[in-house]
């Protein structure tokens, strides 16, 4: 065989072997093992304020509405009407009720931890409960509204709803996580 | 010319002979074979990876299935939620329970409604006020006792049995104290002392809490029996009266405005249509010698007439509350009828020119086991109603025709185009002849 032909042989194999090493090597870290997480708080970070007026404007029926929340100088004590529930465990919230003292209803709790959520949950339904039967008396037209009222957490989020286009205002609150 | 001839030898000699270059072709080959080796080596690792990678990418789809399953359960769950929450009575009754349990034993006094309105006693001022001095009570709770007792000198006369003391004093508080409309706020913006006399005598304005108080303290300086009742969940609050031997709920809050008497004097059964309370600590309220339903009702006869009453009462020119008690057996399906007759009737009110004059309604008042009674009322503008005079302007004749020629433009083919509705309970021509 001429040794020239040998050498340009040897040369094309080696450039063969080199690239089918290059070829072969993959990048096994590019794939992430972690799964899609669900929960919002892992998402995005949104101020308060911005959810607020987000889930506000979801509903364009809702009443006049007040507002109550941490941000208040008596925000502890404002607190309590919503919730019979420690207020050290609290991060932030907001509170929207109807000025003329219909169900209307928009508030979301951020809690220090997620720990907690269940009790939190549990004392913003009771709150609900002891609205409508508030209602029975008062204003028996609003005991419906009350039954249809949405709570629900998420994480450190817990979140109430109740006015008459709930849906979009608990879609209004996880797209502000998007 | 040379003519070499090759021999062998000659051949062998004159092939040179280079032993480096041989010795590189074997490095060479061996370093190929190296690299062939290590190419299948890769290769290898590389259909291992590609098989670990699959492998990866099958338990990412999974995981992915896993958190698409989870949405979709989450979802799932929050409309499982909302159709729990339609039947809020059961949460509810689990947090009674709670509340009986966090609360304890229920008592009259100190009690918080509405996180808000705290029933306090107020016996210390009427004893003092049967003693004849209250001179040693504080500056506010002489200022209380005068206010209630220049009512007590306006509209309690000498004479007056009970019974005729307290209708009085519900007939002035529902004259001159009006509700605080900012109870059912969710942090209420009702006024300060709403929710005791001296701040209701003062503002005349009160909630539940207000008027039970006020009415209690009033009941106690006419030396009359009477308790402020709450429900157990807090949020409401009215009286127990004892007049002769037994006990009757008053709800001053719920009849203001123009439900005059409809919570005046209930029964246990009366009461608990739209009320619910301790009934194991309240006393028992079954009399109905002064239940005032049962005092002002009439008996039902007919449906013939009941309805020449309701002619009567539409085209009188007076305010008119009356209730008719059904005892039969069949008194819930009377109780329909009725309701079809005053429904026609109102639907005549409302299309006519009474309809200026006067505002009509109707309804079940109450009900127990053994009786029904069935209200009507008729509130006469005129004669100092609910608007009375200044809600009502001068209207010519001729502007009234205005109006009503108005409605016959507008509604005057309404049931030409719109099916009148006949159910079936009954012939509704004959319905309509009765009245």
């Amino acid at each position: 065989m001429n040794s020239v032909f040998k050498r340009i042989l040897c040369v094309m194999l080696a450039g063969a072997t080199a690239c089918t090493m290059l070829a072969s090597c993959s990048d096994d870290k590019s794939s992430s093992d972690k799964p899609e997480s669900s929960s919002v708080a892992q998402t995005k970070t949104v101020e308060m304020s911005q959810l607020k007026d987000a889930m506000l404007k979801a509903d364009d029926t809702v009443p006049t509405m007040l507002t109550a929340s941490s941000e208040d100088e008596n925000g502890e004590q404002l607190f309590a009407y919503l919730a019979d529930y420690d207020y050290a465990n609290v991060d932030e919230y907001f509170f929207c009720y109807a000025a003329e003292g219909t169900a209307d209803e928009i508030a979301v709790i951020k809690l220090k931890d997620s720990a907690s959520s269940n009790d939190c949950l549990k004392a913003v339904k009771e709150h609900v409960a002891t609205r409508s039967k508030q209602y029975e008396t008062y204003d028996p037209d609003q005991v419906p509204r009350c039954s249809k009222a949405i709570v629900f957490s998420n994480d450190v989020y817990v979140v109430l709803v109740i006015s008459d286009k709930n849906d979009l205002v608990k879609d209004a609150f996880y797209n502000a996580f998007k | 010319m040379n003519n070499e001839i090759q021999t062998t030898e000659n051949i062998t000699a004159q092939k040179p002979v280079k032993s480096g270059s041989g010795k590189l072709s074997i490095v060479l080959m061996l370093i190929m074979s190296a690299m062939l080796v290590a190419l299948v080596v890769m290769l290898a690792i590389s259909m291992k990876n590609n098989k670990e990678n699959d492998k990866r990418i099958d338990e990412l789809s999974a995981t992915v299935n896993s958190v698409s399953e989870t949405a979709n359960g989450m979802g799932k769950n929050i409309t499982e939620m909302n159709e729990k929450l339609v039947n809020v009575s059961e949460f509810v009754d689990k947090f009674s329970q709670k509340m009986g349990a966090e609360f304890g034993p229920t008592t009259e006094d100190d009690v918080t409604i509405g996180m808000e309105y705290e029933i306090v006693s107020t016996k210390e001022l009427s004893d003092a006020y049967l003693a004849g001095d209250w001179s040693q009570l504080t500056e506010e709770q002489q200022k209380t006792i005068e206010m209630a007792d220049a009512v007590i000198k306006d509209v309690i006369k000498e004479g007056m049995t009970d019974y005729e003391k307290e209708k009085a004093i519900y007939d002035w508080i529902h004259a001159n104290v009006s509700v605080d409309d900012g109870i059912t706020v969710a942090i209420p913006t009702t006024g300060n002392y709403c929710d005791n006399p001296y701040g209701v005598l003062t503002t005349r304005k009160a909630v539940c809490v207000g008027f039970a108080t006020t009415f209690r303290l009033f009941m106690q300086m006419l030396d009359i029996d009477c308790m402020v009742v709450h429900d157990t969940y807090l949020s409401h609050s009215w009286n127990l009266v004892k007049l002769g031997e037994g006990w009757y709920h008053v709800d001053n809050y719920m009849d203001n405005g123009s439900t005059k008497y409809v919570n005046f004097n209930m029964t246990d059964a009366m009461c608990a249509m739209g009320h619910e309370w301790d009934t194991e600590f309240f006393p028992a309220a079954t009399a109905t010698e002064y239940s005032y339903i049962a005092m002002n009702s009439v008996d039902f006869t007919t449906l013939e007439a009941f309805a020449k009453d309701l002619r009567e009462i539409v085209e009188g020119e007076e305010t008119v509350q009356r209730a008719y008690k059904i005892t039969s057996d069949d008194m819930l399906t009377i109780a329909q009828q009725l309701e079809i007759i005053a429904g026609e009737v109102e639907s005549c009110v409302s299309g006519s020119e009474i309809s200026m004059l006067g505002y009509f309604t109707y309804g079940t008042v109450s009900m127990d086991e053994d009786c029904l009674y069935y209200g009507v009322s008729f509130e006469y503008y005129m004669d100092g109603g609910e608007f009375g005079d200044d809600f009502i302007g001068d209207i010519t004749d001729e502007q009234m025709q205005d109006a009503m020629d108005v409605v016959e433009d507008q509604f005057g083919d309404f049931f030409e185009k719109h099916e009148e509705v006949e159910g079936d309970y009954g012939d509704m021509d004959d319905m309509w002849e009765l009245f």
